[in-house]
């Protein structure tokens, strides 16, 4: 479960700095974000990803939660690059309730 | 001209990469599956299949009753211990009254049933993915085999070509996101799917490729290791009672049968000894997760035993082994757990452990599956790239040649490697196990090595291994003779129903079938037989892609099917 819930708060990160990557823009918004948007998203964007490590960190403590945090970074940015190709408003919006599961699944857990 | 860094870094990454990228696929292929190389190896033992395991103290006393009567006198015992979470095979072997070395592998629910299936099944797929299948001696055997310095070749040029693929890229950032699905140049698909899959997986990459050279660096640069040979430095004390050599990695540590074991110590007078069991307690709660105990001298008053834990340790990111060994006939402690590694050794089981990836359970293995399949794919749309933006512009008739021996080539190596692969798992899934040679199997060196025999002579894991290299033999022929792009579909069409197929054979083959592992609840067999038809069912959706009812036909405009060379 701790797994899970590394794989969404990543792609969640992604999400949020995938949606204000300059070539990406037109598809995600349908005016270009603010500054400040911009600015929030791109912060929760790597905080997220940072955040990503915690669950890691307490299922396997820090040398092997590491290794694994590294792996699921990737697992989680291409389950965000290719379903984007196809739908990228939508996985972009999936990234917002992803934050939010993750953070479910790491109550409930 | 003056060609500029990223000219000149292109010229690298292209041609090593296409050249060693032939290589290079069927490396990260069998790395990739070689991850849950244990499950496959309990895939490819029916007599293991849904059998209720005994535990762990269970099965220990059951070993010590079961050599009791079968050697009672034997001057050595030696237990591997199955790992219930990924390969539960029991290994017995004992010393027979000539001190030759005997073996009995066992299905460890207690009932006393033998696995009399020997399969190459998993390791194969770790030894392919480094020494190309040829067989090694072992490290001061010193035989010099290019097949491993091949593969160390090729990972050298994987690590070069990462690095040169970094320099090249230039928009990193800017594109990290990028995979236009319907642009207009085919060769720019290609690319973005080729940069994504490596820009967004390259810390993995990275990392296992580095890993895996310096694991191994000194087979690749030998002359270190063979100075060091002449100025020897102090032995450590060896250790007590130590069975056959170890292999290097395996959880399997049997010496060849037959063999006459050195290093016997001569047997002191019968004396009632601790129970085994309640050591091997003490030695778990100390060490975790134990894997093999040797005993010497059994109901001897000099009896030893040494109980050792596992390379493959679920705990820690490592590749050494603990031990501890009790005296027999006291239950005094005389070498106590504790690895005292030096600093080497301490680097490379940082190496080893993130190479091997043994830590962390299913989840971890399940990350370092898909990283792995993401390299094996990333390399396979590298291949195709090279021709695709090429073929159009070439200007000769030798290049537009050279470019339709390419696209043959690729066919032969992705499509030819993944036949091969597939082929070998039903070979391992129907031959008959009567062609098992009852004595191989855990012999010394390197297990899963071709050999040279007359086919009559062949045992079942010989036939295993011609499977995959005819498979693939005839896979390369069928491309070179073929139209790429109709090999492109009819090979990955091929290798999806083999794979697809694979649940579906396991209904023929006894103690195999899905439904009743489900509801055995082998979870191990049934994972495996699972991911084989999730993989079928995703290769044939790449085959209908390629086989030219693409999606993407823009209206009113022909084009060229997306593999073939402009014919």
């Amino acid at each position: 479960m701790y797994l899970l819930s590394t794989f969404l708060c990543a792609y969640a990160g992604f999400a949020a700095l995938c949606a204000i990557t300059a070539r990406n823009v037109p598809l995600v918004w349908a005016k270009p974000p603010s500054r400040g948007v911009v600015t929030g998203l791109r912060t929760a964007g790597y905080l997220l990803l940072a955040l990503s490590w915690i669950p890691c960190y307490l299922q396997w403590d820090v040398p092997m939660g590491t290794a694994a945090w590294v792996m699921n970074l990737a697992a989680s940015g291409l389950a965000l690059v290719f379903p984007f190709a196809y739908a990228p408003k939508r996985s972009v919006q999936a990234g917002g309730v992803a934050a939010l599961l993750a953070g479910l699944v790491l109550l409930v857990r | 001209m003056e060609k500029s860094l990223t000219q000149r870094m292109d010229w690298l990454h292209t041609w090593f990469g296409l050249v060693l990228g032939w290589l290079a696929f069927a490396l990260f292929l069998t790395g990739t599956i070689a991850v849950f190389w244990f499950e496959i190896q309990h895939w490819a033992q029916p007599e293991l299949h849904g059998a209720k395991m005994l535990s762990p103290e269970a099965t220990v006393q059951y070993s010590v009753d079961y050599l009791q009567k079968v050697a009672p006198d034997s001057r050595r015992w030696t237990v591997t211990l199955p790992d219930l979470e990924r390969h539960p095979l029991l290994v017995l072997s004992w010393l027979d009254e000539n001190n030759a070395q005997q073996f009995a592998r066992l299905v460890p629910d207690g009932s006393g049933r033998k696995v009399t299936t020997v399969t190459n099944g998993g390791r194969f797929f770790v030894d392919f993915h480094w020494t190309f299948n040829r067989e090694i001696q072992d490290l001061s055997g010193r035989m010099f085999q290019w097949t491993y310095m091949l593969s160390g070749f090729v990972g050298l040029a994987f690590l070069i070509c990462m690095i040169t693929g970094l320099v090249v890229h230039k928009k990193i950032f800017r594109n990290f996101f990028t995979f236009r699905r319907q642009a207009k140049s085919v060769q720019t698909r290609w690319l973005d799917a080729h940069n994504v899959l490596g820009v967004i997986s390259w810390p993995f990459q990275f990392m296992i490729v580095f890993t895996g050279l310096a694991f191994y660096c000194y087979l690749y640069i030998p002359t270190g290791m063979q100075m060091a040979g002449h100025y020897p430095s102090q032995r450590p004390a060896a250790a007590v009672g130590g069975g056959g050599p170890l292999m290097l990695w395996g959880r399997y540590g049997i010496d060849a049968v037959g063999r006459v074991a050195r290093n016997v110590v001569a047997p002191g007078n019968p004396a009632p000894n601790v129970p085994i069991v309640s050591l091997f307690a003490q030695a778990q709660a100390e060490m975790g997760v134990l894997s093999s105990f040797t005993v010497n001298n059994p109901g001897r008053d000099n009896a030893t035993v040494r109980f050792g834990g596992t390379f493959a340790r679920p705990d820690a990111i490592t590749f050494t082994a603990n031990s501890m060994t009790f005296d027999g006939a006291t239950g005094r402690v005389i070498s106590p757990a504790g690895n005292t590694v030096n600093a080497v050794q301490k680097v490379t089981n940082v190496f080893g452990g993130l190479h091997f990836g043994f830590f962390g359970g299913t989840a971890m293995r399940v990350l370092y599956f898909l990283c792995g399949a993401a390299g094996t794919i990333m390399i396979a749309c590298g291949l195709v790239m090279f021709t695709a933006k090429r073929r159009a512009k070439a200007k000769s008739a030798g290049a537009r040649r050279f470019y339709a021996f390419v696209d043959r080539m690729n066919v032969a190596s992705v499509g030819g490697a993944m036949f091969a692969c597939a082929s070998y798992l039903w070979a391992i899934r129907l031959l008959p196990q009567s062609l098992s040679d009852p004595t191989g199997g855990f012999s010394g060196g390197v297990y899963a090595s071709i050999r040279a025999v007359p086919l009559d002579l062949a045992q079942r894991s010989d036939l295993e291994l011609y499977t995959f290299w005819l498979a693939w033999g005839v896979a390369a022929l069928h491309a070179m003779v073929r139209a790429p792009h109709k090999a492109w579909a009819e090979q990955l069409a091929a290798v999806a129903a083999l794979c697809i197929g694979l649940p579906v054979i396991g209904y023929l083959v006894p103690n195999c079938d899905l439904g009743s592992m489900i509801a055995a609840g082998d979870w191990k067999m049934v994972a495996v037989d699972l991911s084989g038809l999730s993989i079928g069912l995703a290769l044939a959706c790449a085959s209908w892609k390629v086989s030219g009812k693409r999606v993407d036909v823009r209206v009113g405009k022909a084009v060229a099917p997306v593999l073939s060379p402009a014919e």
